[in-house]
C-alpha cells in the first residue's frame, strides 16, 4: 500500500498537477484504504489548523515588507552600499548578490521574500556583466537560503514551536553558520569568475562608499529595528514582521515617497496570492503529514534506522540531516519539519544532543531543500516571479547544493560555530 | 505582476464566441470579488498585527483579540487566495515533463491537468461545506471575541469553489481556442531574458533604472 | 472493539499517567472486550481545536478538554474562574466529580447541546503565578504585564487584579519573558518546569486561585451507543481515578517543582490567607462577567459548583 501511495502521488507530481493534489491525493488514498482511522471530515479541520497559526502571521507580513521595499528604494540602496565595497574584487558582483540575499535575510524571514526582493534587481546587473542565466538564477536561489540561518527566521520559528525550543537561541544559533555559507558562497563565486575570465570593475572610491552608506542609513536601521526590537523585549518575533511593515511604509511611503498609498492594494495583493500559494501547501501538507503520521509511515521507515544508531551523536545527526534533506528534496521544508521533527525529537533526547544544534541542521537542509529540485519553494518562486522554465531555472543549482552540504558537514564536526552565540547570548 | 497578463486577452484570435464572452463577465465579477478580500485582509491584517504592538508598547494594553483575529485573516486569505492564485496559474507546480511536450500532446495534458484538479476542488468544497454547517450546528466560537468560527471558514467552501471554476474555465478556454491558455485568460508564455529584449518591461524594472 | 483515547498532553505527563490508568482498568473490567488506544499530543494534530472535532465527529470518541475547551463548550470556562474551587486540591477533585456536580442537568446538558458528555474531571494543579517581582497583594501585581490565554474571561479576571494581561503565543512565551516584553506568567507547575519558563522568571508564587483543569469528555452518540454495562463500567473507572488522578498529579507536580528548586534561582512565596482574601474580593465580580458571558446554563452550573463547595467545606476553607 505503502507502494502505491508513493508511485500515485509520484505520477501526479511528474505529470504537472498543482503539488497541491499530490498531497491532497496522497492523503485521501490513506483515508479510504484505511490506513488512518481519520476520514476527510478530519482532513478539513487539519487544513485549517495548519494554516489558522499566529506564528505563520510573520510569514505574509514580511513578504509584504520585502514588496513595499522592493517596489521602492530601500532594495536597491542596501544593493548599491555592498556593491560599493565588493565591485574591484573578482566576482564582485555575484559575491554582492549573495551578501545582499543575506542582509535581507535579516530583514525579512522568508527565502521567497528575498528571492524576489534581492533577485529582482540584482538579476539584470549580473546579466549584463556577462554571467549566464542558470548561473544567475541559482545563485540567487541559493543566497536566498542563508535568509533562512539569518534572524529572524520561518524555520527555526517552525522548528522552536515543534521541538519546545526556545526561538530566541535558535536565532542566535543560526547567525555564525549562516555567515559560513556567506563566505563560502563568496569563495565559489570567486572562484568561478577567475575561471570564466569575467574582469572586475574599478574600485569604488571611499567618497562613492560614504555617500552609499548615507543612503542607507535608514534602510539598515531595519535589522537594527527587526533584531533589537525582539532582544530589547519590545515585540515578540511574529510582532516583528509588522513591525516591518510599518518600518517599510514609513520609509517607502512617507520618508522617499516611492510608494503610493494607492500601490499599496496592488502590494497587498501580490502579497495575499504569494501567501495564499504557499500556505495551501502548508494546509493540506499539515492534513497529509497527520495522516500520514496516524498511520504510522514515518516510524515503519525510520524506526528500525533509529534503533540502530545507539548514542552515537555524529551518527545521529547525519541521519537526521539525511532525512530533511531527502525530505525537503520533494516536500516543503515546513511540512518536511512538522512531520519529522516529532519523529527524531526522542532520538535527540536519547542521543544527548542539543535541540539549538539540530535546529541550525534541520532548518539549514530545510533551507537547501527550497532550492533543491525536484520540489523547492525557492525555484518555484523564482519560476514565478523570472517566468522561466524549470529546467533552466535548476541548471545551475549542482555546485551551489554540494557547497550546502559541504556546510552542513562542517556544522555536523563543529557544533561550536552554532552553540557559541547562544552560549554568550544566554542568561 | 501578474495584473498586466491580462492585457494578453487581445490577442487571442476570432474563434471565441458568445460563450466565453458570458463566462468572461462572470469570471471579472468573481475575480473582483476574490481580490478586494485578499486586499482587504492583507491591508487589515497588517493594520491590526501594528496596531497590537504599539498600543503594548506604548499603553501597556494590547488589542484583545489580536491573535485570533489575526488567524482567521490567514484562514481567509489562504482559502479565497487559492481561486484567485488558479485564475492566475500560480499554484506551484512540477513542469519539467509537461514543459517537454509541446502541440496538441501539451494541451491535452494541460486539459487533464485542469479537470483533475477541479475535480479535487469541488470535493474540498463539498467537505468543507459539510464542516462549516456542523460547526455553525455546534456553534463554535472563538475564544477571546465569541466570532462563530463557521462565518470564518466559509472561505474553504468559498475558496475550493472559485478554484474549481477558474480549472472549469481554463478547460473551457482550451478547449474552444487555438492557443493554449495556462489560466482563463493567461496565454502561455516565458519572459524573455532581459538581455536580448530590453524593452520587455517587467515590472522591477523601473526599480533597476533607478540605481 | 477499540476505544481512542485522544491527550491534550505529550506523553509522560499528567494526562497520559490518568490514561494509563483508565486503560488499565477499562481493559481489566472489560476482561479484553475492549482495548483502549491512547492518542498523545501530535498523535491527532498540533491545535486543541482539531482534538475537539474529532471528539465531536466521533473519530476519537473519548478525549480531553481543558482551557481551549471554552470555544467549543463556553460553560467549561467555569473552571478557570478564580477563588471558586476549594483550596485543597483533593477536596476540589471530590466535588467536581461529585453525581451532584457531575451529572447535574446544567453540566451535562452544557456538553450534550453540543453533541458531548463530560465524564469526569482531572485537576492537574494550581495555577501558579511567576513574575520578575514579588507579589504578594494586589498593589504588587498593580501593572503587571502578565501573560494570559487570548480568553475574555481570564483577561478579566486579571484585569480586575489590576493587572496588565497581555497575550503571547506558547512558541514565544520563553523568549517573551528573558526578553522582558511579559513580566510574569501564569501555568501550571509542571509546564513552568517543562518550557523552562521559570529559568527566566524571579519569583513563584502560589496563590491558590485556581487549578488547571482537564474534562474527560466523550462523543454524545458513541456513548449513548454503549452498553448499559460498558456505561456502568466506565463510571466504576472515573470513580476510581478520582484518588489515583489525585495522587498522580501530585507526585508530577511536586517533583517538577523539586526540579525547578534544584535547577532555577527562583524565589517561592505561598500567599497567606489575608493575602489571599484580598485577591478574593476583587475575583468575585468577574463571576458576574462568566455569566454574562456564556448564559443561563453556566450560570446555573456555577451554582450548583459553589453550593457543592459550601457544604463540603462550611463555605469557610475556600
Ligand atoms: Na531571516
Ligand atoms: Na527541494
Amino acid at each position: 500500500m505503502l507502494t502505491w501511495l508513493v508511485l500515485i502521488m509520484l505520477v501526479l507530481l511528474l505529470l504537472g498537477f498543482p503539488m497541491m493534489v499530490p498531497l491532497a491525493v496522497g492523503m485521501l488514498y490513506m483515508m479510504f484504504t484505511g490506513m488512518t482511522f481519520f476520514g476527510p471530515d478530519q482532513a478539513v479541520s487539519w487544513m485549517i489548523s495548519g494554516v489558522g497559526s499566529w506564528v505563520l502571521a510573520a510569514v505574509p507580513m514580511f513578504i509584504f515588507a520585502a514588496d513595499i521595499l522592493t517596489k521602492g528604494h530601500t532594495a536597491n540602496r542596501l544593493l548599491d552600499l555592498v556593491d560599493s565595497f565588493t565591485r574591484h574584487l573578482r566576482g564582485g558582483l555575484p559575491i554582492t548578490t549573495a551578501a545582499s540575499c543575506a542582509l535581507f535575510g535579516a530583514v525579512s524571514g522568508s527565502t521567497q521574500a528575498t528571492v524576489v526582493a534581492m533577485g529582482g534587481p540584482m538579476r539584470p546587473r549580473l546579466l549584463a556583466k556577462g554571467y549566464s542565466d542558470h548561473f544567475t538564477l541559482a545563485l540567487i536561489i541559493n543566497a536566498s537560503d542563508i535568509a533562512l540561518l539569518i534572524p529572524p527566521s520561518i524555520g527555526f520559528i517552525i522548528y522552536g514551536v515543534v521541538m519546545k525550543t526556545s526561538i530566541g537561541d535558535l536565532f542566535l544559533a543560526g547567525i555564525l553558520p549562516g555567515l559560513l555559507i556567506l563566505v563560502m558562497f563568496a569563495i565559489y563565486c570567486y572562484i568561478d569568475a577567475r575561471v570564466k575570465g569575467i574582469e572586475p570593475e574599478p574600485r569604488a572610491s571611499w567618497g562613492e562608499r560614504l555617500k552609499a552608506l548615507r543612503r542607507t542609513i535608514l534602510p539598515l536601521g531595519f535589522p537594527v529595528l527587526v533584531v533589537g526590537g525582539i532582544y530589547g523585549g519590545f515585540f515578540s518575533a511574529v510582532e516583528a514582521s509588522a513591525v516591518a511593515v510599518a518600518y517599510a511604509l514609513l520609509l517607502e511611503v512617507v520618508i522617499y515617497r516611492q510608494v503610493s498609498i494607492r500601490d499599496l492594494g496592488g502590494l497587498a495583493l501580490s502579497t495575499g496570492m504569494i501567501t495564499a500559494v504557499v500556505f495551501i501547501l502548508v494546509a493540506i501538507g499539515a492534513a497529509f503529514s497527520q495522516t500520514l503520521g496516524t498511520a504510522g509511515i514515518p516510524e515503519q521507515i525510520l524506526g528500525p534506522v533509529i534503533d540502530h544508531i545507539g548514542d552515537n551523536q555524529v551518527l545521529a545527526l547525519s541521519l537526521i540531516a539525511a532525512a530533511f534533506f531527502v525530505g525537503c528534496m520533494f516536500v516543503d521544508p515546513i511540512v518536511v519539519i512538522l512531520i519529522l521533527v516529532p519523529i527524531f525529537k526522542p532520538l535527540v533526547q536519547s542521543t544527548g544532543l542539543d535541540p539549538v544544534h539540530v535546529g541550525v541542521i534541520v532548518t539549514l537542509q530545510a533551507a537547501i531543500g527550497s532550492a533543491t529540485p525536484p520540489f523547492g519553494c525557492d525555484i518555484f518562486t523564482a519560476i514565478a516571479v523570472f517566468r522561466r522554465p524549470y529546467l533552466d531555472v535548476i541548471r545551475g543549482t549542482p555546485p551551489f547544493v554540494a557547497i550546502l552540504l559541504l556546510a552542513t558537514l562542517i556544522l555536523i564536526l563543529f557544533p561550536q560555530i552554532s552553540l557559541l552565540l547562544p552560549s554568550l547570548g544566554g542568561d | 505582476m501578474s495584473q498586466q497578463q491580462l492585457s494578453e486577452d487581445k490577442k487571442t484570435p476570432g474563434r471565441d464566441n458568445g460563450f466565453i464572452r458570458a463566462l468572461g463577465g462572470l469570471n471579472l465579477v468573481l475575480g473582483a470579488i476574490e481580490k478586494w478580500i485578499i486586499i482587504i485582509c492583507v491591508l487589515a491584517m497588517a493594520l491590526l498585527m501594528s496596531g497590537h504592538v504599539v498600543g503594548n508598547l506604548l499603553f501597556q494594553q494590547g488589542i484583545p483579540g489580536t491573535y485570533e483575529v489575526t488567524e482567521m485573516f490567514i484562514v481567509v486569505i489562504t482559502f479565497v487566495g487559492v481561486g484567485y492564485a488558479a485564475r492566475h496559474s500560480r499554484h506551484i507546480s512540477m513542469t519539467a515533463i509537461y514543459d517537454q511536450l509541446s502541440g496538441r500532446l501539451r494541451k491535452a495534458l494541460l486539459i487533464v491537468l485542469c479537470l483533475g484538479t477541479a475535480a479535487l476542488m469541488f470535493y474540498f468544497a463539498y467537505k468543507s461545506v459539510d464542516y462549516v454547517v456542523t460547526l455553525q450546528e455546534r456553534g463554535r466560537t472563538s475564544a477571546a471575541l465569541g466570532i462563530p468560527m463557521w462565518m470564518v471558514y466559509l472561505a474553504l467552501p468559498i475558496g475550493f469553489t472559485l478554484a474549481g471554476i477558474q480549472y472549469l474555465l481554463t478547460t473551457a478556454r482550451n478547449l474552444v481556442s487555438q492557443d493554449i491558455y495556462r489560466s482563463f485568460t493567461e496565454k502561455e508564455e516565458y519572459d524573455e531574458l532581459p538581455e536580448e529584449d530590453p524593452d520587455l518591461s517587467h515590472t522591477d524594472d523601473d526599480n533597476r533604472r533607478d540605481a | 472493539e477499540t476505544w481512542r483515547f485522544g491527550l491534550e498532553e505529550i506523553e509522560g505527563s499528567v494526562q497520559h499517567g490518568y490514561a494509563e490508568e483508565f486503560k488499565r482498568l477499562i481493559e481489566e473490567k472489560s476482561d479484553g472486550d475492549v482495548t483502549v488506544q491512547l492518542l498523545p499530543y501530535g498523535k491527532w494534530g498540533s491545535d486543541y481545536s482539531t482534538l475537539y472535532d474529532a471528539i465531536q465527529s466521533g473519530s476519537i470518541p473519548i478525549g480531553f478538554g481543558s482551557g481551549f475547551l471554552g470555544g467549543t463548550v463556553p460553560e467549561s470556562q467555569l473552571m478557570s474562574l478564580n477563588f471558586v474551587m476549594p483550596e485543597d486540591q483533593l477536596e476540589t477533585a471530590k466535588i467536581l466529580n461529585s453525581d451532584a456536580f457531575m451529572k447535574s442537568d446544567a453540566w451535562q446538558q452544557a456538553y450534550r447541546n453540543r453533541g458531548l458528555v463530560p465524564l469526569a474531571a482531572l485537576p492537574e494543579g494550581y495555577q501558579v503565578w511567576t513574575a520578575n517581582r514579588e507579589i504578594r497583594t494586589p498593589e504588587d501585581i498593580e501593572n503587571l504585564q502578565i501573560r494570559v490565554m487570548d480568553n475574555s474571561l481570564l483577561r478579566a479576571t486579571y484585569e480586575a487584579y489590576g493587572a496588565s494581561p497581555i497575550t503571547i503565543a506558547y512558541g514565544e512565551l520563553y523568549s517573551a519573558l528573558q526578553q522582558g516584553q511579559a513580566d510574569g506568567n501564569i501555568q501550571p507547575v509542571f509546564a513552568h518546569e517543562e518550557m523552562g519558563f521559570y529559568e527566566v522568571q524571579d519569583y513563584m508564587i502560589f496563590a491558590k486561585q485556581s487549578q488547571f483543569v482537564a474534562n474527560l469528555i466523550a462523543n454524545l452518540d458513541w456513548y449513548e451507543g454503549l452498553s448499559e454495562d460498558q456505561q456502568q463500567m466506565i463510571e466504576e473507572t472515573t470513580d476510581e481515578l478520582v484518588q489515583i488522578g489525585h495522587d498522580i498529579q501530585s507526585k508530577f507536580n511536586e517533583e517538577r517543582l523539586e526540579t525547578i528548586k534544584e535547577k532555577g534561582n527562583i524565589e517561592i512565596i505561598e500567599l497567606s490567607d489575608e493575602e489571599r482574601e484580598q485577591f478574593r474580593e476583587l475575583a468575585e465580580p468577574v463571576r458576574q462577567t462568566f455569566v454574562d458571558d456564556v448564559g443561563e446554563l453556566g450560570e446555573q452550573a456555577l451554582n450548583t459548583l459553589l453550593e457543592q463547595v459550601e457544604s463540603a467545606t462550611g463555605g469557610s476553607a475556600q
